[in-house]
């Protein structure tokens, strides 16, 4: 019942791709989902500072975890309820705190965390369009700037903390990750009280 | 170059982020809009940046863990209280919250106050709650709420980082006299606030 509160239904609202369109144009489409949906945008953001605060290598551990959500995601997209978004969003603002308030010494959770991460962008990115009905321009293009985005976090954090091995460094995407999480709280409750 | 002029130059030029402000008319709508919107309300709301400032200061002066604890805790806290403030959730005397945390802060910072990290964290997230609550109810209805959002979450922390900043002055030799009378002065215009003289 109380999830039913939280997450009352309301008009599905998947991305509409123009399927008519050329190959680069779909391509172009399917790329822009990651940027322009926040759900989407904040979780990517999220696992990428999650990873790249984690230890010195944390991308490429954690990225074979957040590519198989990728895919897991687009296997379960067709049948995502439209409160995917909200549990997406959700996840953003909780993996933000736990990394601003735990930093490296997160292990535990990246891996696993980088899974659904994976799995609810790609959820909330192909909602309801059902296997087979869009190209692989647009495929191509929806799965690779989640992953853009979430390397390139990373690579910012394990750079500058490979490059400036102070405290202040690590405080800094501590403070960067408590505002990621503040920002996807925010959007979760607007998402909530819009419906 | 002296750890000292460092120090100075560190703590003179965090508070000039705030000086430059780029010549637009805005209506509050859409992404630019919102976003703006978002970044002006804690930079525009005196009652916002005294506070703000304060939790800054206090994190500076109370050292390490609390210079990050507090910047970390505060934007998580506050973001709770813009959920309820979105939600239409009232809480009781959000103005008044509002001003008794600058004047709080202000005083901590004045009487050189060194709580434990828990208490601090505590109080500090106690008026995150109002902070949030207010930027939560008073988001316009044509803005992009993401990017209003983004906005004041960056906003509030520019204040935050600009206490930290002038905190730093304490590693001086009279800096922490300098730190303490702006505590007096922050708790002095949050009490202005609460009298209902500003």
């Amino acid at each position: 019942m109380t999830c039913g509160a939280v997450f009352p239904s309301s008009a599905a609202k998947a991305h509409a791709f123009d399927v008519g369109a050329d190959g680069y144009a779909q391509f172009v489409e399917g790329a822009a989902v990651a940027l322009e949906d926040p759900a989407v945008l904040t979780a990517c953001l999220a696992v990428g500072l999650a990873a790249g605060v984690w230890r010195a290598d944390g991308w490429p551990k954690a990225w074979p975890f957040f590519a198989a959500g990728l895919v897991g995601g687009a296997l379960v997209a067709p049948v995502a309820p439209v409160w995917t978004v909200a549990l997406c969003t959700g996840f953003a603002a909780l993996l933000g705190a736990l990394t601003a308030l735990l930093a490296q010494r997160s292990g535990t959770f990246v891996p696993p965390a980088a899974t659904v991460g994976g799995a609810l962008a790609m959820a909330v990115s192909l909602e309801g369009h059902a296997s087979g009905t869009l190209g692989w321009p647009i495929l191509a293009g929806v799965l690779l700037t989640p992953n853009l985005i979430a390397a390139a976090t990373a690579g910012l954090a394990m750079v500058s903390l490979r490059r400036w091995p102070r405290p202040w460094m690590v405080i800094g995407w501590r403070i960067a990750a408590s505002w990621l999480a503040a920002i996807a709280a925010m959007y979760l409750a607007f998402l909530v009280s819009r419906t | 170059m002296t750890r000292h002029t460092t120090i100075l130059r560190a703590a003179a030029a965090l508070p000039l982020m705030l000086a430059a402000t780029a010549a637009a008319a805005h209506t509050g709508e859409g992404v630019s809009g919102g976003l703006l919107s978002g970044f002006t309300h804690p930079i525009f709301g005196f009652d916002h940046v005294v506070a703000m400032v304060a939790v800054g200061l206090w994190g500076a002066f109370l050292g390490a863990p609390a210079v990050w604890i507090l910047p970390v805790v505060f934007p998580l806290v506050m973001a709770l209280g813009g959920m309820l403030g979105v939600a239409g959730i009232d809480i009781p005397a959000v103005e008044t919250g509002i001003a008794l945390s600058g004047v709080i802060l202000g005083l901590l910072v004045a009487l050189a106050v060194r709580a434990p990290i828990r208490v601090a964290a505590v109080i500090v997230g106690a008026f995150a709650i109002f902070h949030g609550h207010a930027h939560g109810t008073e988001l316009p209805e044509a803005a992009n709420p993401f990017a209003y959002g983004v906005g004041f979450v960056i906003g509030t922390g520019v204040l935050h980082l600009v206490g930290i900043g002038l905190g730093l002055l304490t590693k001086l030799p009279q800096g922490q006299w300098i730190v303490r009378a702006a505590g007096a002065v922050i708790a002095a215009i949050g009490g202005a606030f609460l009298v209902g003289a500003a």
